[in-house]
């Protein structure tokens, strides 16, 4: 009797476990191509800045894709939304890549304002997201979905004081910053390391809105405060390099300017001309690098749109490269009879999450990627300065930190 | 000193470029009796075009300006009929709406023909700035003040002088008595809109290397409305000296206030006028009929 009713519940308990087994392998979902968001500034006044970040994206997309995609078994299929360069816009685009298309990662922005406001919503869906922005608030917010891939702006401020005052051997320095999330968090990462390490404060500080034109006000002000140089933190490349312009304009460009990563973009130069000539740049990436495999992410990039790439575009090659590393790691594909399978939408973004903290060591056109325990994946930055035949490289900074793990 | 001084030629220029966009607003309104919300719009595009005669076709300053001014004032009167004309008896609301739509179209359809990249325009008068008691002026800021001034004083003496200018001005003050008198009323709104399309083109031409060319320059509209109401609303040279407050206000502002909202100051002239004095420095007060 004893050994009937063990004997059935043995069967039954396989049974369950065969059914578990059979439910569990019916979760994997066929798939054709693996779908990535990116919230991109397609239109508006900063759509310029969004076609470099798309250049960027689909060099590296069309390499991988064409060694296969994922694994080398699943294409990646980059669906685009137009944010408009604005808040709201980066609203909408997010809401009709999750809910029109259901992309399993996406990238936000690269402008902090923007990243800000697509937080919570990230934070609800709980999607995978790579950004661009460098505000330190970015940082603290502690949203476990969203991952960065720039230098973040405490470490640029601390790199920008220091060769402000050890680089330059300045002690009266003015700031003249963007009012928008990102100038202001850059100022003030500036502006803290400034007193901390040196006990200086700026002898002025210069605000302006987005798309202003004339600096005429800002520039004065500057030059009446006495200050032998000015720290610069601008979102948009189109303002800095009206703000280059004026300053030559107005007799002040004996003012060594050091700006943050917008003010030696394409663009800025373009705008700027020869008035950008000899200022420098914390920039994430250098055309003067001396990095094999910069150099050679350089090349392909020349060869692919015949230009040469900067900071707009590396970071999203660099965001594609982190993730494609994360998702091959995360065990979300598998293959039977020919068939691509995904695991369940949310556990897949569970797992890419996951492995997206464990990054290691991944070379990128922004360097060796490693995720901290701010989710920070970039973690140098290189002095620059504009010269007339293109960046006169100054020297690279590394600072330390702390794995996720 | 010299301070103030740059301040007061830089909010000078600044101000005339407004004065410029402002006065194309106020001349529609006068004709036609609608605020034209596509101002802004057609003041980037005359900029795209001057650029593509400049750099893309290599013609001379004077040529591109000239064939600039022809080609916009044709844009001008097709925007008349397609955005103003079948709509002029639907009431102002829904031909304000018309002229947004015209604005949102413009200013998505420059993508499309001239790329996404802002395009530098090169100074129209180059050389050193010139030195005035410390202060700085651009030859650039010296021309957009000239011109501004010569098409103040053209446009005084083509309305008051001449025939066409006298059939203008009288469809503005009452299109059905001009009618009576044998004015063709819509031929004089063709040249309304002809004209105030031209002067914006002058103004993006002038805009344009002070900012450089990018679909941004349309935001000039708003500091534009304010000039026309702080100058008075309908009044030729109360949308110069509007134009002249508002760039003075806001420099003089962001210096001496906080630079941070420097369009703010802007505005805030605006609400005050609003409140203090709604017909602005130009405009009269107009008693209602019962």
């Amino acid at each position: 009797m004893q050994r009937r009713l063990i004997a059935t519940l043995t069967a039954a308990l396989m049974l369950v476990v065969g059914l578990l087994g059979t439910v569990s392998a019916e979760k994997w979902i066929p798939v054709n191509e693996f779908k990535i968001g990116k919230v991109l500034h397609m239109t508006g006044d900063v759509a310029l800045t969004g076609e470099k970040q798309r250049k960027g994206l689909e060099l590296i997309l069309d390499e991988i894709n064409a060694a296969g995609g994922i694994h080398g078994v699943l294409p990646i299929k980059v669906i685009y939304e137009d944010d408009m360069g604005t808040n709201p816009g980066a609203i909408a685009a997010l809401n009709k890549l999750l809910y029109d298309h259901e992309v399993v990662v996406t990238f936000a922005t690269v402008r902090s304002t923007m990243v800000h406001a697509l937080a919570p919503i990230i934070e609800e869906e709980e999607i995978p997201a790579i950004f661009g922005g460098s505000a330190w608030s970015l940082s603290e917010l502690r949203n476990p979905w969203m991952f960065r891939v720039r230098c973040d702006d405490r470490t640029v401020g601390a790199a920008m004081a220091k060769f402000l005052v050890e680089g330059l051997g300045h002690e009266k320095i003015a700031a003249l910053h963007d009012s928008d999330a990102f100038g202001s968090g850059g100022y003030q990462e500036t502006s803290r390391a400034l007193k901390e390490l040196y006990g200086i404060e700026p002898v002025t500080v210069q605000k302006y809105a987005s798309g202003t034109k004339d600096y005429t006000a800002q520039w004065m002000a500057i030059r009446d405060s006495g200050a032998t140089a000015v720290f610069g933190w601008g979102t948009r490349s189109e303002d800095d390099g009206i703000i280059l312009r004026q300053r030559k304009e107005l007799g002040l460009d004996n003012l060594d300017l050091v700006g943050s990563n917008s003010y030696s973009t394409g663009t800025t130069k373009d705008i700027a001309g020869d008035t950008a000539y000899g200022i420098y740049s914390l920039a994430d990436f250098t055309l003067s690098t001396t990095d094999p495999y910069q150099q050679d992410y350089i090349r392909r990039f020349e060869e692919k749109w015949g230009e040469k790439p900067d900071g707009d575009c590396t970071w999203t090659s660099t965001g594609l490269l982190v993730f494609v590393d994360a998702i091959e790691r995360a065990d979300v594909i598998k293959v039977e009879n020919g068939q691509v399978y995904m695991r369940p939408l949310k556990e897949t973004r569970e797992r890419i999450r996951d492995a997206l903290r464990q990054t290691k060591d991944l070379q990128t056109p922004l360097g060796r990627a490693n995720c901290d325990v701010w989710q920070n994946m970039v973690h140098s930055i290189n002095v620059i300065q504009v010269v007339p035949d293109g960046e006169r490289f100054i020297s690279s900074v590394t600072v330390d930190f702390e794995p996720y793990q | 000193m010299n301070t103030v001084l740059q301040l007061v030629f830089s909010g000078i220029a600044m101000g005339f470029v407004y004065a410029l966009c402002a006065l194309g607003i106020v001349l529609i309104y006068t004709s036609a009796g609608v605020v034209n919300f596509a101002q802004g719009s057609l003041v980037m595009l005359g900029a795209y075009i001057g650029v593509t005669f400049l750099t893309k076709a290599g013609l001379p300053v004077i040529w591109s300006v000239i064939g600039c001014a022809i080609l916009m004032g044709f844009v001008g009167v097709v925007f008349e009929r397609i955005a103003y004309y079948p709509l002029r008896d639907q009431g102002t609301t829904i031909v304000i709406i018309s002229t947004i739509g015209v604005s949102v179209f413009l200013n998505d359809g420059v993508y499309v023909l001239w790329g996404r990249a802002p395009l530098f325009f090169p100074p129209l008068l180059g050389g050193p700035p010139l030195e005035l008691l410390g202060a700085r002026i651009p030859p650039q800021n010296i021309a957009i003040a000239a011109i501004t001034m010569a098409l103040l004083l053209f446009q005084t003496i083509f309305f008051k002088r001449t025939w066409l200018g006298r059939k203008m001005r009288a469809v503005a003050q009452d299109q059905d008595t001009a009618a009576l008198m044998g004015i063709k009323v819509p031929r004089m709104i063709d040249f309304t809109f002809a004209y105030s399309t031209i002067l914006a083109a002058i103004a993006g031409i002038f805009a344009a290397p002070l900012f450089f060319v990018s679909p941004a320059i349309a935001q000039i509209l708003s500091k534009a409305f304010a000039s026309t109401v702080v100058g008075g609303f309908g009044s030729i040279p109360g949308a110069i000296i509007g134009g002249l407050c508002v760039g003075l206000t806001e420099t003089f502002a962001a210096y001496y206030l906080s630079s941070a909202y420097r369009d703010a100051w802007a505005f805030l002239l605006l609400i005050l006028f609003l409140l203090v004095r709604p017909q602005g420095i130009f405009g009269e007060i107009v008693a209602e009929k019962v």
